[in-house]
């Protein structure tokens, strides 16, 4: 198991500052389509 | 994640920041923020007016759950990549630099013409541009 830590924000500049994080990445939606 | 391909130690999960409004702008155009849901663009009366491809490629695209879940912004930012990235046992330089791709000799007949190198063929996946190329007027179906 690769064990990872998660916070949920709500705005935009916590957002920033919660990216700097080294190893830190977003999460959010998206769709595939390659046909 | 699930195939560690990618093994961040963090999250920011943004799925929650205020950024879904659809609005017109002063001097035409619309403005979309980036977590309005696919299905809520496609959905929007002045979208559908005013853009009707766009809200007919949105819809195109994923199956309505899906929809309703993917936002804007995490669509059209999503990594160029193909099947082959997410195929451990395949060669992808976009995964692990400098081991080939396997797209190349593999099968890919969706895969870029334009933009395209020795290194990678991949095509970019969000659903507005791949969508919008394919469209054709359901008058013309």
């Amino acid at each position: 198991m690769k064990p990872f830590t998660y916070e949920r924000v709500t705005d935009v500049r916590a957002a920033g500052a919660a990216v700097l994080r080294p190893g830190a990445r977003f999460i959010s939606g998206g769709t595939i389509s390659w046909t | 994640m699930k195939l560690e391909i990618e093994q961040p130690t963090h999250l920011v999960d943004i799925s929650r920041l205020p950024l879904k409004q659809i609005e017109e702008v002063p001097g035409g155009g619309i403005r979309i923020g980036a977590q309005a849901a696919n299905s809520d663009v496609a959905g929007n009366d002045r979208v559908r007016a005013l853009y009707p491809v766009l809200s007919e490629a949105l819809l195109s695209g994923a199956s309505g759950q899906l929809r309703n879940k993917a936002s804007i912004g995490g669509n059209l930012l999503q990594r160029t990549r193909c099947s082959y990235f997410y195929d451990t046992a395949a060669a992808c330089n976009k995964r692990t630099p400098g081991t080939g791709c396997a797209a190349l000799q593999g099968v890919n007949r969706t895969h870029a013409i334009l933009g395209a190198s020795d290194a990678c063929i991949a095509s970019h996946p969000p659903t507005w541009p791949s969508r919008w190329r394919r469209w054709t007027p359901r008058s013309k179906c």
